[in-house]
């Protein structure tokens, strides 16, 4: 792991040690999307529900890209095989980041799976999804487009 | 979905730019990947799916005695929100030689029963054997004109058995349950229950709910059940000779209510417990009216009458039962253990082990065993004394007597598709108690009194899933 | 039972609740309790045939549960 400066290794640490304790201490840098509504989701494989929300997020990919829509998948598998097989089989049009640790997870510390943050062009997050319900997907979608309809500070 | 405007702020991570970089993979282009199909295996929790269990049960006792064949059926759908309706359908058919309560004697024991309807001619068994009709004289107050009886004869140094043993068995239940407000689940359900000469109803309701980010669970059941006891011959009068006659009443009924209050939790990632605990309350008939007891003579120790058992009209039981399943690496532990006690005497406890093995992704070997053990109710007895007085309440059914009961077996099982199921499983059960107590006077040394059951039974299912 | 042994009882099942109020995985954590054979009760029918079979044969019957596990998805 490549660091910056000496604070930077202390402050790993830091967060190394406490990373459950605080929700400020994130564990992913969302500094690339600022300007852009990121859609960041936790899923695993042994989700059931996270089955139904993949075709609808790459939808959303799909749809909402040019318009600054970002979505980002955190898996939470402990192995990557069965995610990837997962993937395989549902297939993703997004960005997938693997968390097998927990460690981003933690940082976020929600309590359902999945969970989807919904986070502003303003870097901070507005909405939380907690589940996926395929009857709400319409809700969703609103507050998704009243997010990209705000332009960024 | 919830709203947390400005409650949470990400802010600049301690994690390098390249940490990054090589953490997010871009899957854009998935040209290998499946479309999304609703007919794949998206089954379990937080979905609507559909589960179908079949299974047929069969099950021998050694010694010629009972052997019934069980199919079963169970219908469980579930729907998007949490909510799942239950359907279960179970036929028994049981037939075979059951042993009627008295002890063996050094001579040959005849033993009278009454026929299976009023005025019927025909014998209770066919092949199997060993009854046959008699004429019987006519005696004043009987109930009903039952000139004819059922009379069978038990061989010298043989524990008696009564084989005219033939039943028929139909079972339904009913289940609802949903998530109401803030309440994890509430539900409802009933059943019931026909043969020949038995019928159950049953009803519960209960509430379960969940803390602690779904790791905790509190449960709590109430059910109740009402049985009714129509043998044939009617109900015999307790501690009375055994005879053909059709007795009176012709029916007795038994009432019974209880709870189970559960705790479940997620231990660690591997580990999940169960801690329930249950009471219940039974009042009514709980006599088994076919069944007797000897009363035998206080020096030869030969029979000298055989004497409808009694057991109380009210009984209350409690267990406290503790389950636990490890899964770590390629094998699932099961391990519990149930302490159980009733206010007849009797308190027995459990032990079962199981493990599951995975062989390879599609296949498991599952073997098990299983450990018993219990105390005598306190008016069970091997045989009466004819010198002594008659207690209020006796049977010699070896179900209320001391015995320990092992079980081995093993289950194999192997999934088809998704989450569909075959299963093959197969168990061996064996009762050992005391055959020899130190009250046997007479010829009842030389035999061995008990009547536990060795049995064999398995089972074949298959669990499907679908939309 | 005596009413002491079963005060007993019930306290002990009081204090484990309130012990296990904070344990467990977290929710990202539950990928092994999400397994079919790790649910409380996977195989009803197979449960409800042993049950009948030592009821029939056995005093004793029953105590056990039918809620919690599982994942904890949706």
């Amino acid at each position: 792991m490549r660091l910056r400066s000496k604070a930077g290794v202390f402050l790993v640490l830091v967060t190394a040690l406490f990373s459950m304790a605080s929700a400020s201490a994130a564990g992913l840098n969302l500094d690339a999307y600022k300007g852009k509504v990121v859609y960041l989701d936790f899923w695993a494989s042994w989700c059931n529900p996270c089955r139904q929300s993949f075709p609808w997020m790459n939808d959303l990919q799909q749809t909402y890209g040019q318009q600054g829509l970002v979505v980002i998948g955190v898996n939470v598998d402990h192995d990557r095989q069965p995610a990837d097989e997962f993937l395989q089989r549902y297939g993703a049009e997004f960005k997938i980041l693997y968390d097998p640790d927990g460690r981003i997870a933690s940082a976020y510390n929600f309590r359902d799976m999945p969970t989807s943050f919904l986070i502003g062009r303003d870097g901070t997050v507005h909405y939380v999804h907690r589940g996926f319900y395929p009857a709400k997907e319409g809700g969703y979608l609103s507050q998704i487009v009243s997010l990209l309809d705000d332009k960024a500070p | 979905m919830k709203k947390r405007r400005g409650h949470i702020r990400e802010n600049l991570s301690a994690f390098s730019a390249s940490l990054l970089a090589a953490t997010i993979a871009t899957h854009a282009d998935k040209a290998a990947a499946q479309p999304y199909d609703s007919v794949d295996d998206n089954y379990g929790p937080g979905v609507a799916y559909s589960q179908f269990d079949n299974a047929l049960l069969v099950y021998k006792e050694a010694g010629g005695r009972v052997t019934a064949i069980e199919p079963a059926s169970d219908l469980s759908v579930h729907g998007a929100s949490g909510q799942q309706l239950s359907l279960g359908f179970v036929f028994d058919s049981i037939s075979g030689a059951t042993p009627n309560g008295a002890v063996p004697s050094n001579l040959a024991q005849t033993f009278l029963t009454p026929l299976k309807a009023v005025g019927s001619t025909t014998t209770v068994t066919t092949a199997s054997g060993g009854s046959t009709v008699i004429q019987l004289p006519p005696s004043p107050g009987q109930i009903a004109a039952a000139a004819l009886g059922r009379q069978y004869i038990v061989p010298p140094n043989v524990l008696p058995m009564d084989r005219g043993f033939r039943d028929r068995r139909w079972a339904f239940t009913f289940g609802w349950s949903q998530p109401v407000g803030r309440i994890s689940e509430l539900g409802f359900g009933g059943g019931y229950s026909t043969e020949r000469d038995y019928r159950a109803i049953s009803a519960n309701v209960h509430a379960a709910q969940n803390f602690n980010s779904d790791n905790t669970t509190i449960s709590f059941a109430l059910n109740t059940e009402f049985d009714s006891s129509f043998p044939y011959g009617g109900i015999p009068t307790p501690l009375t000779e055994m005879n053909a006659q059709w007795k009176s009443p012709t029916s007795r009924d038994k009432t019974q209510i209880g709870f189970v209050l559960g705790l479940t939790e997620v231990m660690t990632r591997h580990w999940l417990m169960q801690l329930n605990y249950s009471f219940d309350t039974q009042d009514g008939y709980q006599n088994d009216p076919y069944r007797v007891i000897s009363v035998v003579d206080p020096v030869s120790g030969t029979p000298t009458s055989n004497l409808y058992e009694n057991r109380p009209g009210h009984r209350l039981t409690q267990s406290l039962y503790w389950d636990n399943k490890i899964d770590y690496g390629p094998t699932v532990t099961e391990f519990s253990l149930r302490y159980f006690t009733d206010s007849w005497g009797i308190s027995s406890k459990t032990a079962e082990l199981s493990e599951r093995i995975h062989l390879g992704r599609k296949l498991y070997i599952e073997p098990n065993v299983r450990w018993y053990q219990q105390s005598a109710a306190n008016f069970y007895h091997y045989f009466l004394v004819g010198a002594a007085p008659l207690p209020t309440y006796a049977t010699s059914d070896t179900r209320l007597g001391q015995f320990t009961g092992i079980t081995y077996g093993g289950k194999i099982g192997f999934n088809v598709t998704g989450n569909t199921e075959l299963y093959v499983r197969g168990q061996y059960y064996q009762q050992t108690g005391n055959g020899h107590p130190a009250n046997a006077v007479g010829q009842l040394r030389q035999q061995d009194l008990f009547a536990g059951t060795n049995a064999t039974f398995g089972m074949i299912g298959l669990t499907w899933d679908f939309h | 039972m005596k009413k002491t042994n079963r005060f007993a009882i019930v306290f002990v099942c009081a204090a484990a609740c309130s012990a296990c109020a904070s344990l467990g995985p977290k929710p990202w954590d539950k990928d092994l309790m999400a397994r079919h054979e790790m649910q409380v009760d996977p195989y009803p029918l197979q449960t409800a045939a042993d049950e009948h079979v030592y009821f029939s044969k056995e005093a004793s019957s029953g105590g056990r549960g039918f809620a919690g596990g599982g994942c904890g998805c949706n």
